[in-house]
């Protein structure tokens, strides 16, 4: 049985039973019918399972014809095949949806009548017997005959939380039920992540539609005049509706589609862990490609935002050369001041396509900026004692004030590990302390 | 058994095929056809026709009485609006489910005798011209949104 979700109470958060009683709260949460709702959910759960039969076969058959059947007739006769298969695929997503819902809606009546039996088996009254009592409430201008009904009962207040979580639940459901494709137009061609969102996410906009299709008598009249479907149902689908090249059917084919000439993407319909069974075979890494795509444009990016001087712990700078030696204030690289350095240099060509902050002069960022504008000192190498920078305290981009946040360190010059022997103290520029500790007998 | 239509004039026969394994599941009957100017056509009519015969398992969507049970109440008269809403809004979807239904009930049968009257035609394949053979099963009315059947 799934779920879309735990409901740990809430629903609708605009809902406010306060101004009902006791006896009415209560009236209202065990008037709610556990068979209608029960008989609701096997409905749309039996509609599921017969439609997922269907997408099996159709897509075993459609794999076993297609090597088969090769012929300008064949395909035709195959797309029509993927395209019923993904129209099932689509009315099986829509009812796996609304059987979720459903079975929410079942539970959440249950946990409602559970508590609301707790309560009833309290003895009411107006203040709780050997509790607490709620304050009486000052005295206000009279408003009329009302009283207020929480003074009536103290369980009251608590019976309108359990109606405000089980009505929020009904009224969420009721908001995010699916409505069923009624042909191939509707059907959504959008990425995978859109896919989830597309039944769930159909507001009562769509159930509206739905209503105003109940009225015109236009359900269930087409079993042998789908022809005129796609004529007379809009198209109100999602985003990503392909439109086949007319140049590819031909004159007796392009019968066979929609008035519209669409055609649904295949393998777009189904949710794979929902409804077909085989259905990941068709979904053509069209998500995972969208996402790595994106991954792959954040790290890029994040790449090419790397500043000069970064070094790495085998005391290679990257973008710059030899540091200044430490005490030397730091002044804005020229590119006669610099020395020379295997990278960095715009006109070194011995690593040959080196990235932008590799190209240009060392101390410099790729814009021509001068690094390290922001002062502080750099440590060479060879300096005794000298330590290099941690990456982000060289170039920094928040100016400092002069002087300011010297790094402490010893006069050893870095070892291979990148940390001189004597070092024992160190103090980030923004004023962090790292303290470094050796391990005997440690590599 | 292969039969194999030769390419030719408009009504040439073929000329040489030969009849010797009975039509059935695994069997390897094909139909070819080359032709230089057109697509080549190459069917196996007899997968083809299992596969006919498996496709026939896809009816009976019917069989699924959704639609009787539109106009459940789920609430009493004691009950609030958000559970006549639901009511209300499940009852809609039910009903054009249950026509959903009926339409794709259609179609799939549709699409079965297509594909049965594709063997039927592709079986018969040396009485009838490459192109007669390839137009027939063109004009067969296996795609959805036809009208009538």
């Amino acid at each position: 049985m799934s779920r879309l979700g735990t409901f740990g109470g809430g629903g609708a958060d605009n809902l406010d039973f306060s101004s009902h009683t006791y006896e009415e709260l209560r009236a209202a949460v065990f008037g709610l019918s556990e068979e209608a709702i029960r008989v609701a959910g096997n409905e749309w759960a039996d509609l599921k399972r017969r439609l997922h039969e269907r997408v099996g076969t159709l897509h075993v058959t459609v794999a076993k014809l297609e090597p088969l059947w090769d012929s300008p007739a064949g395909q035709l006769g195959l797309e029509a095949f993927r395209r019923q298969r993904d129209w099932m695929s689509e009315l099986a997503r829509v009812a796996g949806i609304n059987e979720a819902h459903m079975d929410d809606v079942q539970a959440a009546r249950t946990a409602a009548v559970r508590a609301m039996r707790a309560l009833d088996a309290q003895p009411g009254g107006p203040a709780r017997p050997g509790g607490r009592s709620r304050p009486a409430p000052s005295p206000g201008p009279a408003v009329g005959d009302w009283v207020d009904p929480a003074t009536l009962d103290w369980r009251q207040p608590h019976a309108a939380q359990i109606a405000r979580q089980v009505y929020g639940r009904l009224a969420v459901a009721a908001a995010s039920m699916a409505a069923p494709p009624r042909d191939m137009d509707v059907l959504v061609g959008s990425p995978l992540g859109d896919e989830r969102t597309a039944g769930e996410g159909r507001t009562p906009t769509v159930g509206a539609a739905s209503v105003r299709d109940a009225g015109s008598g236009d359900l269930g009249g087409q079993g042998t005049g789908g022809g005129t479907a796609g004529a007379q149902t809009p198209v109100a689908g999602g985003p990503g509706l392909r439109r086949p090249p007319q140049a590819s059917l031909t004159p007796e084919s392009s019968a066979g589609v929609t008035a519209h000439g669409f055609r649904a993407v295949p393998g777009s319909a189904g949710v794979p862990d929902e409804t077909s069974p085989v259905a990941g075979a068709s979904l053509r890494g069209a998500g995972g490609s969208r996402r790595g795509g994106v991954l792959g444009g954040r790290l890029n990016s994040a790449a090419a935002t790397v500043p000069p001087g970064v070094s790495q712990p085998l005391g290679r700078v990257l973008g710059g050369g030899r540091r200044p030696p430490p005490g030397v204030p730091a002044q804005p690289a020229t590119p006669s001041t610099v020395p020379p350095s295997r990278t960095g240099r715009r006109d070194d060509r011995r690593g040959g396509g080196k990235p932008g902050y590799e190209r240009a002069d060392p101390d410099t960022f790729v814009d021509k900026r001068p690094a390290n504008t922001a002062g502080g000192r750099i440590a060479t190498p060879e300096e005794p004692g000298g330590f290099p920078p941690l990456p982000g305290a060289v170039g920094g981009r928040t100016p400092k004030p002069a002087g300011a946040d010297r790094q402490h360190t010893s006069q050893v010059g870095p070892s291979l590990a990148g940390f001189p022997d004597s070092l024992e103290t160190f103090t980030r520029h923004d004023g962090a302390q790292f303290e470094v500790r050796r391990v005997p007998g440690g590599s | 058994m292969t039969v194999h239509v030769q390419p030719g004039g408009t009504g040439s026969a073929s000329t040489s095929y030969d009849y010797g394994m009975a039509a059935g599941c695994g069997g390897a009957r094909v139909m070819s056809v080359e032709r230089p100017d057109r697509p080549t056509v190459s069917v196996d009519v007899d997968s083809l026709g299992c596969a006919a015969a498996e496709i026939r398992s896809l009816l009976g969507l019917t069989d699924w009485r959704g639609a009787d049970n539109v106009g459940l109440p789920f609430g009493d008269a004691a009950t609030f609006g958000p559970a006549a809403g639901l009511a209300g809004v499940h009852d809609t979807n039910l009903t054009v489910a249950w026509g959903v239904v009926r339409r794709i009930e259609a179609v799939n049968a549709r699409l079965a005798e297509g594909l049965a009257e594709a063997v039927r035609v592709y079986g018969a394949s040396d009485r009838h011209s490459a192109a007669a053979v390839e137009s027939a099963v063109t004009r067969m009315r296996m795609t959805a949104h036809q009208p009538g059947g």
